[in-house]
């Protein structure tokens, strides 16, 4: 006979708490930040500070709101490859037309249409024209940033001309963090509940998860999918605008990159490239890693020429340690799904020899 | 009456070949060479063509081809090549890679040559990945000059250089001095452009030489990105909170750099290479220190010169091998001087008012282009 041990509910408890915390993606995400924010002090010991924090999450913040539409479009089983390019073009594009007019509304606006045009043609060509995401996304990367290059004329436009008023967006703080972090947080934290919660953006994962099935039990599959790049659209637009309060010129070269960038911290974060899965807090995440790994690498002093594989292996080394942990998840799931179906069986088994007992 | 018709029929006739003896436009070949230079009239002995050696015909293209075509950085090295060319009647055009991708620049200087153009004044990022296709240009007769990164396996007729060392020693003392003589140093360098890795390489020599008690406590490898610079800025006055100066390979990452001192409320100063109008703003906020910008304007004009001399056959040295061969010189190089942009003489240095004085159109126009009759050495056919 048992006897029972005193406390051992609780204790069941805690470690039901812990499994389910581990359950979800992101805890492995706030394991490696904290594992760097508890080695790192010893190799710098500024790394830790506020001042290193706010800092890192600044350079994070403007990438970050275009990861929520990254990571919504992978998870309806898209890919957008055009980002980096839009969010330059959208800066050229205000920055032109606020240069030429002198009105800052009308700048807004021109960028919010040049935001629209990129996020619907993007669209139109992955649903009506049923080309290939990656292949249509990787043309509007070039038409876009070619476009900036006109624009432009391949020399970034100077705004330092911009009012108070406006330039506030990027420079101003509230309680000393900046506004751009204070947004990005916001979004992101807006953007994952409503993934969980709004009808509409659910259909986003049913669509990503099965095109086909979504389409049958009633889903617009081009309509979400299009739409979908629309709000890519309108978040790089917001991203712009961010960036150009913050850095008063419109570059050609902005955003270079950020595609596979974004990509990476998404998968990271717990997406995949088949869609049906994503988290945008896990993109988020996946980005502030990546931003804590710039900064150490940069505190550590490493050479310039060691920089990229520093960072890339370590990048190598959340995906893969990301994978271990989700794969024994799986093999537990597996385990306890199978002991679940094993004893009912069982159960099943023992009834019907009771009955036949019974009957005998 | 019909012996006045003849006479007159003949002296119109006479008046229509004298004019086309007296004119000075030469027939012209598909390359845009002029038939008249390349095939000399003889007289008692001595050869000589039917136009001046220094006047092309209007039909010769010249590329100016480079990386980050269009970029601002240019600007000096394109008008110098139009000056030039416009000067000896030629014409000019600028093609080049959006980017610093070797397989882009690679693409554009072959479908250049395709071209057959009259001379091309080249800028690749990288030297090294270029040989085999210059060398095959040269062999097949188009003139080549190159700028920025030497092109080892090849033979250009001419090098245009920059003097790295000269000009970080002008950054290095510019620091040294404002320091006087003590501090702290972070690079934002370029890994993989050869020419600014260079120039990283000799601001750090000049640094130790000159000025040893300023310490360079780090380098990013920011490239041409001003969101990097922004980040990597922070994160030296993070790790360096009196850190005294930033020096920047490249204006993109200056800019950069301002915007993380800003936001850091750092006394932290900036001194970068090159310019953009932007950057010529911060120097002027006295938010940049200075600036060291080589004189583009001069490599641009000079290989413009080079590459005609070579496409018309002007140069007679002295050959170290038998006649009619080419020579065993080495490829000669030219290095361009460079210059402090400060807060004092900024205005001069910004694109878009030395576009307006010289009406040019830059990169979107060519040689025969420029149309304002006070530009240097202006003439019309």
């Amino acid at each position: 006979m048992q006897t029972p041990i005193a406390g051992s509910a609780p204790a069941v408890g805690i470690v039901k708490g812990i499994r389910k915390l581990f359950s979800y993606r992101e805890t492995t995400l706030v394991l490696m930040i904290g594992l760097m924010f508890a080695v790192m002090p010893f190799f710098s010991p500024v790394f830790t500070t506020q001042k290193n924090i706010i800092a890192t999450l600044l350079n994070v913040a403007t990438k970050g709101i275009v990861g929520i539409g990254v990571t919504i479009i992978l998870i309806s089983g898209a890919i957008d490859l055009s980002v980096g390019a839009v969010v330059a073009l959208i800066c050229s594009v205000f920055g032109r037309v606020y240069l030429s007019s002198g009105n800052l509304m009308l700048g807004t606006l021109a960028a919010a249409a040049a935001a629209l045009i990129c996020g619907f043609v993007n669209g139109f060509l992955v649903t009506k024209c049923r080309l290939s995401a990656f292949i249509a996304t990787l043309a509007s990367m070039g038409i876009c940033r070619g476009i900036t290059f006109v624009l432009t004329k391949g020399t970034p436009i100077k705004l330092t001309s911009l009012p108070e008023g406006y330039r506030i967006l990027g420079e101003g703080t509230l309680f000393n963090i900046p506004y751009v972090v204070i947004l990005f947080l916001i979004l992101a934290l807006a953007a994952h509940i409503m993934m969980k919660k709004s009808k509409a953006l659910r259909q986003n994962v049913y669509v990503g998860s099965n095109e086909k099935a979504a389409r049958f039990s009633g889903v617009r599959t081009n309509k979400v999918v299009l739409l979908t790049y629309v709000l890519v659209g309108i978040l790089c637009w917001i991203a712009a605008q961010m960036s150009v309060a913050r850095f008063l010129t419109a570059s050609p070269s902005y955003g270079v990159g950020w595609e596979t960038e974004l990509i990476a911290a998404a998968v990271i974060g717990g997406a995949t490239l088949t869609g049906g899965e994503g988290s945008i807090i896990g993109t988020s995440l996946g980005l502030i890693l990546l931003g804590f790994v710039d900064s150490a690498i940069v505190l550590l002093g490493v050479s310039v020429y060691w920089q990229d594989l520093i960072g890339n292996i370590i990048l190598l080394a959340a995906v893969l340690l990301d994978a271990f942990v989700e794969s024994r998840k799986q093999k537990e799931s597996m385990k306890s799904s199978l002991k679940n179906i094993g004893a009912s069986l069982l159960s099943n088994r023992v009834t019907e020899i009771k009955e036949k007992e019974k009957k005998v | 009456m019909k012996r006045i018709l003849t006479i007159a029929l003949v002296m119109v006739m006479l008046l229509c070949g004298c004019s086309t003896t007296a004119s000075t436009q030469p027939s012209t070949k598909s390359d845009g060479s002029s038939a008249s230079a390349q095939q000399p009239a003889a007289k008692g002995g001595v050869t000589y063509a039917s136009q001046p050696a220094f006047v092309g015909n209007s039909d010769e293209m010249y590329f100016f081809v480079s990386w980050y075509a269009g970029n601002e950085w240019w600007v000096g090295g394109y008008e110098g090549f139009k000056d030039a060319a416009r000067q000896l009647g030629v014409n000019t055009k600028c093609v080049g890679a959006p980017n610093d991708s070797i397989d882009e620049q690679t693409a554009v200087l072959e479908q250049t040559i395709a071209q057959q153009p009259a001379g091309i004044s080249l800028a690749v990022s990288d030297g090294s990945s270029f040989g085999s296709v210059v060398q095959s240009a040269l062999n097949s007769g188009i003139p080549i000059t190159t700028t920025d990164n030497k092109i080892e396996e090849a033979n250009p007729i001419m090098f245009m250089s920059y003097d790295d060392n000269a000009m970080t020693k002008v950054a290095a003392d510019h620091i040294g001095q404002a320091l006087n003589g003590k501090g702290k140093v972070a690079m934002l360098e370029v890994v993989g452009q050869t020419n600014l890795e260079k120039r990283a390489a000799a601001f750090k020599e000049n640094m130790a030489k000159y000025w040893p008690n300023i310490k360079i406590v780090g380098s990013a490898n920011t490239g041409h990105d001003e969101l990097k610079g922004a980040s990597d800025t922070a994160n030296f006055l993070t790790s360096n909170p009196d850190l005294d100066f930033i020096y920047t390979l490249n204006p993109t990452a200056a800019m950069g750099a301002v915007t993380a001192i800003k936001e850091a409320n750092s006394k932290c100063r900036v001194i970068t290479m090159d310019v953009n109008e932007n950057v010529v703003q911060y120097i002027k906020d006295k938010k940049i220190d200075a600036a060291i910008m080589p004189d583009s304007y001069t490599f641009g004009y000079l290989s413009m010169l080079s590459l005609y001399c070579e496409k018309h056959k002007l140069l007679d040295p002295m050959w170290n091998v038998k006649l009619g061969e080419k020579s065993g010189w080495s490829v000669p190089t030219l290095e361009v001087g460079a210059t402090v942009v400060t807060a004092e003489n900024a205005d001069n240095y910004k694109t878009s008012s030395y576009y307006a004085k010289r009406q040019s159109k830059g990169f979107e126009e060519g040689a025969l282009d420029m149309k304002n009759p006070s530009l240097p050495g202006f003439w019309t056919r």
